[in-house]
């Protein structure tokens, strides 16, 4: 494994509320990782405030890392992000939520956006590396939220953010890299569940594109997905198929896509509301979904329960694969 | 002036400055298994910034608060 250097390439102070902030990716060498680092001070008045499911991760609210302005490497909320590094890593990232008690305390929240692939075996992880010489431009847009997304203040009561800040750091390879594959994460499906029933989900792009598998989250409690509670009740099966009628998943049980993915990646615990469908479950490329000669692949949900303000999320990993005669 | 619970790692660096215990911070720190330690104080001795204590600067160690 070549040496891999560490180094913070930009802090973002005090941002505006919801405001895009944008981080230009220094060119020419080879990323394995951009790590954000959240930091900062809620302070609660007058009523104790609810913390939010996750927080303060639902203040990083979209990250997006475009390449040569257009191409969404990675388009993720910052609990998918977090997660996502969670589960390829096998341990969650440093968090520590803030307090609802009025007064003032400190959060924290480390999220890697693994640009590699962690979990793949052998030099698998290592064919997802980015080298910049390839490209005319990176940039990383952080969309970042306000106090309500750390926390909701009680009646009568208010919530405020101070001391923020957001440190980037880049993992950058040295002397490797070359035309590599790329897996593309992005948050695809935000749909609003309001009944019991099935729910068909818009078809995911078949003819040729590849599918390692597909993150889900499902939260309920709050008009905004952001914001939600994770929540197991809403989804009780998960149906895949393909576009010729073939059935990847028939029906399965959302604790069964639940518990796959725990002992996948050897967690220790899964947070409520995740599962990942994953047709890489034994950490190779070579069992992975591909749809050359089908139309498209459309994901069903039986809806077990709708809460009020329920929500789906549906995360496709694309892997974009480079052989090597290509 | 208020009594305050400072909420601190053992190495004196403050988590939380909260007026009253906060009794679901403690279970949640301890659910992560994050090390803490509390400490009672009048908030007037705390410095602050706008409604904001500030927390980077208020430390407690051997059971005094330091204010840097």
């Amino acid at each position: 494994m070549p040496l891999v250097t560490r180094r913070k390439i930009a802090t973002i102070s005090a941002p505006a509320d919801n405001t895009p902030q944008r981080v230009p990716i220094p060119l020419g060498a080879t990323l394995q990782a951009i790590i954000l680092r959240l930091t900062g001070t809620l302070t609660v008045a007058t009523t104790a405030a609810t913390v939010l499911d996750e927080s303060p991760l639902g203040y990083l609210k979209q990250i997006d890392l475009l390449l040569g302005g257009s191409f969404p490497l990675r388009s993720l909320d910052g609990r998918a992000a977090y997660r996502r590094a969670h589960f390829q890593q096998g341990t969650a990232p440093r968090l520590t939520a803030p307090s609802g008690a009025v007064g003032s305390s400190s959060f924290l929240a480390e999220v890697p956006i693994n640009i590699y692939q962690p979990d793949l075996l052998s030099a698998l992880a290592r064919a997802f590396w980015l080298d910049t010489r390839f490209l005319n431009r990176a940039e990383l847009v952080i969309n970042v939220g306000a106090a309500q997304d750390v926390a909701t203040p009680g009646g009568g009561g208010s919530v405020s953010l101070s001391n923020v800040s957001i440190d980037v750091l880049v993992q950058e390879v040295v002397d490797a890299g070359g035309l590599l594959s790329r897996m593309q994460e992005v948050r695809a499906v935000v749909r609003s569940v309001s009944s019991t029933g099935v729910l068909d989900l818009d078809p995911f792009a078949g003819a040729g594109v590849a599918y390692r598998g597909f993150l889900i989250h499902a939260v309920s409690g709050n008009a905004d997905a952001n914001r939600g509670t994770g929540d197991d009740t809403i989804i009780s099966t998960v149906t895949l198929r393909d576009s010729r009628g073939r059935r990847y998943l028939d029906e399965v049980p959302w604790e069964v896509i639940r518990a796959e993915t725990k002992y996948t990646y050897g967690l220790e615990s899964l947070p409520s509301g995740y599962g990942l469908v994953d047709f890489a479950k034994a950490h190779t490329l070579e069992d992975i979904l591909q749809t050359r000669g089908l139309q498209n692949v459309q994901m069903s949900l039986r809806i077990g329960s709708a809460p009020s303000n329920s929500w789906v999320q549906v995360y496709p990993l694309v892997p974009i694969l480079r052989t090597a005669n290509a | 002036m208020a009594l305050v619970y400072i909420y601190h790692r053992p190495d004196g660096a403050v988590l939380a400055v909260t007026y009253g215990r906060a009794e679901d911070y403690e279970e949640y720190l301890r659910a992560e298994r994050i090390p803490f330690k509390v400490h009672k104080a009048q908030d007037d001795a705390l410095p602050k910034r706008g409604d904001a204590f500030a927390l980077e600067r208020i430390f407690v160690r051997g059971g005094k608060v330091e204010v840097v």
